[in-house]
């Protein structure tokens, strides 16, 4: 391990001196429009999930010299890198291509000094590039595996709502299991995640119920009963159970009673138990208005994870810890609220690591210090070669 | 118009024909050429830092097709000179350069300037100020001057969309000084050269010769004049244009776009007498005058707008002490 981490430390300062090839990477990556969308044929038997970025990632890894390029059923691209001893089970390295924030328009990035700025930088255009810029840092750095490395981006993960079901059909449609997994992220950069916590993630969908009597005309004021009623809820402080309001939406003109109204909530707990229990009194509580108020209300879940680890003395989790720390970063460690669990759920050690410090994540100016993002990725090649020795024969 | 629709069809191409960067860097090899890139600038630390990112990363490093990268500049007073410096341009302040001259301020002049310091065989002019910077603004020039053995000088053409607002961007309606007050005066007077599709552009790549061998104006009316003096000496058969899709640019306001008219009209008569197309009884007045309003009253408003000329530096001994081999081709 300690020849891994000489090697991490002595990787950041020659990353710097490929600071215009990371760059490139960035605005090129980012400046393409994560939009993704299903391509219906004229007959209307077929449809296609596509993605312009998840096809602009695949070129690029291609033309950046991975041994072989492909996609998953789903349109996501997967580059490989192939390893010295085939027989031992691929090291997967994944980003998300989507990015939450979409601006209207054309999407343009700027460069002022150490920072980078631009919409969707952090979330995910950064951390993809880092993967997209791999084969050409391995290449140039003469670094071989004895694994084979797996390059993904993933696409589509934020569609509909249904933000991390195509990460499960993602995992589901691999070939071959992989021994460990880096999931990649823009930031922040010292972040480790390798346990998840329980979440569920649902909409709350309040519709006037048609043709019923002495219902109450506004949805939102039902809308407005159920948070009322979520907020009252006594939650454990252990094992630590939170449920937060982060969307609402209803109305369509300033003086005319809402017909619909929907809240979307998350919840979430250490455990999956807690979080169980905690579903059983909302549904109590979706029941009680609905037949107080006589509306119609749905529950709709667009995601649900489970509580899981791989452990901290697991030899992912603590050499990724040891590289982090060896780049003379602050070690973060907190649970996952994100697409880890799948991996975990899978029995595919895996972690989440940031490669940027950076800030507005979801808003126009975007943006992440350049510096960072020599340590970042850093970091990634660093966990990437103690998976490659160590972790994976765990 | 002689062979004109011929030219059109044979002499525009889309940058998307050159883009196998490989090919491009091993027919230069095979011709033996070099090739400078040059940004002129004039505060521009906003876009200067990117665009040399994109071209040193694609060109250079991934694909050995550009030489050098320099930025000359007019004296920003804005972080330019420094930003650019830090990402690996060769950075030049314009009055640092042939000091023993008297120095003008224009991108005319940087022009001119630039063509003693930049090394290359092809040199290519690109302005600082792209905000969609990609390595297509710079292979889809030099292409059709390394796959052509006849195409000596090569201009970008643009479906130009200009910044509204932060927030609304108008697809089209760039180029409005194109189509009031270029193409008319080419068509009046050059209507071969009023094929050019966006003759003001700032992108444009060509062989030394076309550059060293042709008198730059300082100011405003150097594309114009460009364009008519390459025609005059190459003919319209050396010269080609390459779409480049979209370009975003800062917007300039009707008043400004005023005096860059006025430059060039300038400039174009100035030309046209000095080739006998036109004579004139008088002198030209220098000044243009606009008017502001405010506080309900009108404000006359002149800017003195003196066309000043740099002969061919061709002609100059200091250029030719550097480049011995263009002795004798003015």
């Amino acid at each position: 391990m300690k020849g891994i981490l000489d090697k991490t430390r002595a990787l950041e300062t020659s990353l710097a001196e490929m600071k215009e090839l990371l760059l490139g990477n960035v605005v090129l990556l980012g400046e393409v429009p994560s939009y993704a969308g299903t391509w219906q044929s004229d007959d209307e038997m077929s449809s296609v999930d596509y993605s312009v970025r998840a096809r602009f990632f695949a070129d690029r890894i291609g033309e950046l010299g991975v041994d072989e390029c492909t996609s998953d059923p789903l349109g996501n691209p997967i580059g490989i890198i192939k390893g010295g001893e085939p027989g031992r089970p691929p090291i997967l390295v994944c980003a998300e291509l989507d990015s939450l924030f979409n601006p209207p328009g054309d999407i343009h990035y700027a460069i002022d000094g150490d920072t980078i700025i631009g919409p969707g930088l952090m979330d995910n255009a950064i951390g993809a590039a880092a993967v997209m810029s791999l084969p050409d840092v391995l290449k140039r750095e003469g670094l071989a595996f004895k694994s084979t490395i797996m390059l993904a981006g993933i696409a589509n993960t934020m569609r509909d709502s249904k933000n991390l079901t195509l990460v499960e059909r993602f995992l589901e449609s691999l070939g071959t299991k992989p021994g460990a997994a880096i999931i990649v992220k823009g930031g922040e950069l010292g972040r480790l995640n390798y346990f998840s916590e329980a979440v569920v993630r649902a909409d709350i969908l309040c519709e006037r119920r048609p043709g019923a009597r002495q219902s109450p005309p506004n949805m939102i004021i039902v809308a407005n009963e159920i948070i009322d009623r979520l907020l009252e809820l006594e939650l454990p402080q252990k094992p630590e159970t939170a449920v937060t309001v982060g969307m609402i939406r209803g109305g369509y003109k300033y003086g005319t009673p809402a017909t619909t109204a929907r809240v979307g909530i998350e919840l979430r707990s250490t455990s999956n138990e807690a979080l169980a229990a905690l579903s059983s009194r909302i549904a109590g509580i979706l029941d009680q208005v609905r037949h107080e108020r006589r509306v119609d209300i749905e529950y709709d879940v667009a995601a649900a994870l489970g509580a899981t680890s791989l452990g901290w003395s697991h030899p992912l989790t603590s050499a990724t810890a040891a590289v982090i720390q060896e780049l003379g970063l602050e070690l973060n460690v907190y649970p996952s609220v994100s697409e880890l669990y799948y991996f975990l759920q899978r029995g595919i050690p895996a972690v989440t690591i940031g490669v940027a410090t950076g800030s507005d994540y979801h808003q126009e100016l975007a943006s992440a210090s350049l510096r960072s993002l020599y340590s970042g990725m850093a970091q990634l090649i660093g966990v990437m070669l103690a998976a490659d020795e160590e972790a994976a024969d765990a | 118009m002689r062979n004109g629709q011929d030219w059109l069809s044979s002499r525009t191409f889309h940058h998307s024909e050159f883009s196998d960067i490989q090919a491009l860097v091993e027919r230069k090899r095979e011709r033996g050429l070099s090739i400078s890139l040059c940004f002129p600038t004039l505060n521009e630390e906003a876009t200067i830092a990117k665009e040399i990112v994109i071209v040193k990363s694609e060109l250079q490093m991934r694909y050995p097709l550009v030489d050098e990268i320099v930025v000359i500049d007019s004296g920003s007073t804005d972080r330019t000179r420094e930003v650019a410096a830090e990402f690996g341009a060769k950075v030049y302040l314009a009055t640092d350069i042939l000091p023993c001259i008297e120095p003008y301020k224009g991108k005319g002049e940087n022009l001119w300037k630039a063509l003693y310091v930049l090394e290359g065989d092809i040199i290519v002019y690109v302005d600082a100020d792209i905000k969609n910077i990609h390595p297509r603004f710079v292979y889809g020039l030099v292409g059709p001057l390394l796959k052509n053995d006849d195409t000596r000088f090569v201009k970008a053409f643009y479906d130009r969309p200009i910044a509204l607002d932060q927030k609304t961007v108008k697809p089209s309606g760039g180029g409005r000084v194109t189509e009031l007050v270029t193409r008319p005066l080419f068509s009046s007077f050059y209507p071969e050269l009023a094929q050019f599709i966006q003759p003001l552009s700032g992108e444009y790549a060509g062989f030394r010769e076309c550059f060293d061998t042709i008198p730059f104006p300082i100011g405003y009316g150097v594309e114009t004049s460009m364009l008519m003096d390459i025609y005059d000496r190459f003919g319209l058969e050396a010269m080609a244009q390459v779409d480049l899709d979209k370009r975003v640019h800062r917007n300039q306001s009707t008043v400004a776009l005023g005096r860059m008219s006025f430059g060039i009209i300038q400039t174009f008569i100035a030309k046209l007498r000095a080739s006998g197309k036109a004579t004139m009884a008088g002198e030209l007045y220098k000044t243009m005058i606009q008017f502001e309003l405010e506080g309900g009253a009108y404000r006359r408003k002149e800017s003195a707008i003196d066309i000043v000329e740099r002969r061919p530096i061709v002609e100059l001994p200091e250029y030719l002490a550097k480049f011995p081999a263009r002795a004798g081709k003015a």
